[in-house]
């Protein structure tokens, strides 16, 4: 009898060295810290960031793959939006080019629920430039929007807050998809969006998309 | 004789495995104590008296944003937030038919800004909302409606599978409250004392769709039905907080529901709601708009408790003895975290007491 109670011991033992031993490679192991931001939006940063450092070997390949649906001037689009000088990628991690673009006009702070993360909202002048913590390292934090909120600030292709729908059609092209209230051009991973009253842009926003 | 020794010590091992293993599962799992202390909010209810005549059920705008104790002790109404961090509008439904299986509330109020979220969103929040539940359908209905792609239903009856390789990350918490957290709320709201002035508020970005999805207007209508089925004052409000943007077509669709349905909706971020609460983003809200602090809540509740009072002809039930009993411990809890925060503030400059 006592033998067998020592099995069931060694059998329970062994069970539970099992369960921590496959722990080990685990590192989510507590419930995975978490931003406003959806997990899935978070993925989709990942991803348009994962692109956006192999840009310029991609480019090629890309082109190819959007070619069909895009025409001869949206294919010029840049989904990447260079303020004073620094070049900023949606999805990429924001440090370095929050450091380039020095300090900001006023910063936002919007801490997640429960957690330890934090989205912030810098703004330069009319440029609002968005980040968001990763979904799993919320030390770490993305750009995930830049907008263009008034007219003191246009698109690399020259469309600020106040032109026209048809001066975008003249710069952009047909949009690859579009609604009365807005137009928007993308590409794998990023897209850039004219929101519009009427005839007029009323904001301007770089961001990722899904 | 032989095979009742071998069934005997079968199930012997059976049992001492299974007892190990519980013991484990409730080692490992988190504790949200010193941490995330919101992850404790759901369970906290079950050591309520559960004799509520208003209940409010949602995210973080409905724990941060209303003080029960102020609708106690300004109006002897007994309330609770059934709130869970970015509670999605079907785990409120569920919380709603769970917590009806222990009591009837006269009001339930339900905050609307988690109607922007269609679909499961974050598996963190799920557990934070679901895990404390107590076992029944609405638990078991709430897990299948809120699992991300990412997430197994097992993991949530058998927690162990989800947090077992936390081994290696057990702190002094997971001994400490192995038996049980202690009372972090009040009446299920989350206090906080310090300031910090509302300031650079963004600009909205203007979204694509504004139009809530098909899953929202259902457990929404669920809940309106719910509630007219236990004779229950269905109340919607949006909570006065500056972020996450609450859109101006966002509350049109609310406002149209509401006027359809013929139910209440009080939006507190419209200007003769917050003037009428004397909600002041300067001194009221503990970082920057997103949540008020304790006078701001305290505010809100004052209007409300005036707006339920009249609206709904909820009694002044201050005088029962078993209420007056229970509220008499959460009141003193309640003054003493105020009183323990600002004494940290004092000291160290942060309500925590983190030097």
């Amino acid at each position: 009898m006592n033998k067998k109670l020592l099995a069931a011991a060694v059998c329970s033992a062994a069970l539970l060295t099992m369960l921590c031993g496959c722990g080990a490679d685990n590192n989510s192991s507590t419930a995975p810290a978490s931003s406003e931001s959806s997990a899935a939006e978070s993925s989709a940063a990942e991803e348009s960031a994962a692109e956006s450092s192999e840009e310029a070997s991609s480019e090629a390949e890309s082109s190819e793959e959007s070619a069909a649906e895009q025409t001869a001037e949206t294919a010029q689009i840049t989904f990447d939006y260079v303020l004073n000088g620094t070049t900023i990628v949606v999805g990429e991690e924001a440090a370095p080019v929050l450091e380039a673009l020095g300090e900001a006009e006023s910063v936002f702070e919007a801490p997640s629920c429960a957690f330890t993360g934090v989205s912030y909202y810098y703004t330069y002048g009319g440029v609002q430039v968005v980040t968001y913590p990763d979904e799993h390292d919320q030390s770490l934090n993305r750009l995930y929007e830049v907008d263009l909120v008034d007219d003191t600030a246009a698109t690399n292709e020259g469309i600020k807050v106040g032109d026209t729908y048809d001066d975008l059609l003249a710069k952009y092209g047909t949009p690859d998809q579009e609604t009365p209230a807005y137009a928007m051009y993308q590409t794998e991973g990023k897209a850039v969006r004219f929101f519009l009253e009427g005839e007029n842009i009323k904001q301007i926003v770089y961001t990722i998309v899904m | 004789m032989a095979n009742k020794k071998v069934l005997f010590s079968g199930l012997a091992m059976v049992l001492t495995a299974g007892v190990l293993l519980a013991a484990y599962q409730r080692l490992v799992q988190p504790k949200y104590m010193s941490d995330v202390v919101e992850g404790n909010l759901i369970a906290d209810y079950y050591n309520s008296g559960k004799d509520h005549d208003v209940l409010f059920i949602g995210d973080c705008e409905c724990y941060e944003n209303f003080s029960p104790v102020k609708l106690w002790e300004q109006y002897g109404i007994s309330s609770y937030i059934r709130g869970s961090a970015q509670q999605l509008i079907w785990q409120s439904y569920y919380l709603l038919e769970d917590t009806l299986r222990y009591e009837k509330p006269k009001v339930v109020v339900f905050n609307v800004l988690s109607m922007k979220y269609g679909e499961p969103q974050n598996e963190a929040y799920n557990r934070m909302s679901i895990e404390g539940m107590k076992w029944s359908g609405a638990k078991i209905n709430n897990i299948k409606a809120s699992m991300t792609e990412e997430e197994s239903a097992l993991s949530y009856v058998f927690p162990v599978l989800r947090y077992h390789s936390r081994w290696s990350e057990l702190t002094a918490d997971d001994f400490r409250y192995y038996f049980g957290a202690e009372p972090n709320f009040f009446s299920g709201y989350y206090l906080r004392a310090d300031a910090k002035a509302a300031e650079n508020v963004p600009n909205p970005t203007p979204l694509t769709d504004y139009a809530f999805s098909d899953t929202c207007w259902d457990y929404l209508g669920k809940m309106m039905q719910l509630c007219a089925e236990n004779h229950i004052q269905l109340v919607l409000v949006k909570a006065p907080s500056l972020y996450p943007f609450w859109y101006d077509e966002w509350d049109q669709q609310i406002t149209d529901y509401a006027s359809k349905y013929h139910l209440p909706y009080l939006n507190f971020l419209n200007e003769d709601k917050l003037e009428a609460t004397g909600i002041d983003f300067e001194t009221d809200t503990y970082d920057g708009g997103l949540h008020l602090n304790v006078y701001g809540a305290e505010k809100l509740a004052d209007w409300f408790g005036g707006y339920l009072t009249e609206k709904f002809d909820l009694q002044d039930r201050s005088h029962e003895p078993q209420l007056q009993a229970e509220w008499n411990d959460i009141c003193a809890r309640y003054h003493a975290e105020v009183d323990r925060q600002l004494q940290n503030l004092e000291q160290y400059g942060n309500v925590k007491g983190e030097a």
